[in-house]
């Protein structure tokens, strides 16, 4: 992985953590933000800007794919190197979590 | 009923400009368009619009980038081609709940708007500068009178200063938000 995009990736907003989770599954923009209001309860609702944003971005480094197109509205799922950063980040969110809870 | 309004708002004042056409919406002046320098509106019952502003850089996915927005509850009001890009204008109608009221949700988004309007921004600004300097130095060689570069130079820096105060603003709205 080079070092460019370890540096925007690492570690990983909340925003781009869960819109790079919600792509497990195929999903376009609105779906997006309507799955991470219900994983967080309502606590995050994400702006379209944001989305498009976001969106644009792991496309063109790779992370997520359109995969089809409805209606105008394009479907992401996330790559191979999309899921490998992301596993990269839920190792260190665990970390975080253990250590807050007084160690591994 | 249409009106006109002619007001000066530079880019990197986009929270005012937002500010100033939601007024004008609870005072029941609905915008419709920008156009000569002026603020058109069409009056209609006063309705609690909010309105949020955002340059896109290109207009190939135009379309994608229009349906989040609207599937957000966002509607297109407006849209200002400039540059490669367009300034687009939307508004959604703001309930009690108040929620989900902006467009952009996170600071680096917010960043992002900024570094590319100050990007295009300023490379308009020196181009321009840069030429209207070129004219007022080719003035002192060609005319033999010095009071016909006068304008020249006027626009020369009324130009360079509005440039460099747009520069310095955003670069300080940056800043912050980095910094948060």
């Amino acid at each position: 992985m080079d070092t460019k995009l370890k540096k925007s990736y690492f570690p990983m907003t909340e925003t781009a953590f869960y819109i790079l989770l919600s792509l497990a599954t195929p999903r376009h923009g609105y779906a997006i933000i309507d799955h991470v209001e219900q994983l967080t309860k309502k606590r995050i609702s994400l702006g379209p800007g944001t989305i498009y944003g976001t969106l644009s971005k792991m496309k063109k480094d790779g992370l997520i794919e359109p995969v089809k197109e409805e209606n105008n509205r394009k479907i992401y799922q996330i790559t191979r190197l999309g899921k490998e950063i992301l596993e990269i980040e839920k190792a260190r969110i665990k970390e975080l979590y253990m250590n807050s809870k007084g160690g591994i | 009923m249409e009106k006109k309004v002619f007001k000066f708002i530079t880019v990197d004042q986009l929270e005012k400009e937002q500010e100033f056409l939601h007024d004008m919406d609870l005072k029941g002046w609905h915008f419709k368009c920008y156009k000569n320098l002026r603020y058109h509106f069409e009056q209609s019952p006063p309705a609690n619009y909010v309105y949020r502003i955002d340059y896109k850089e290109t207009l190939e996915d135009l379309d994608e980038y229009l349906a989040i927005f609207e599937d957000a509850g966002w509607e297109a009001v407006y849209s200002y081609p400039i540059f490669q890009g367009s300034w687009i204008y939307f508004r959604k109608l703001s309930t009690n709940e108040s929620r989900d009221l902006e467009i952009f949700t996170d600071k680096d988004s917010m960043v992002d708007l900024l570094k590319k309007v100050r990007m295009h921004w300023t490379w308009f600004g020196t181009a321009m500068s840069l030429l209207l300097l070129f004219f007022t130095i080719l003035n002192l060689f060609v005319s033999r009178s010095l009071v016909s570069g006068v304008p020249t130079a006027l626009c020369f820096f009324v130009i360079a200063i509005l440039y460099v105060k747009l520069f310095i603003n955003l670069t300080k709205k940056i800043k912050q938000l980095e910094q948060n």
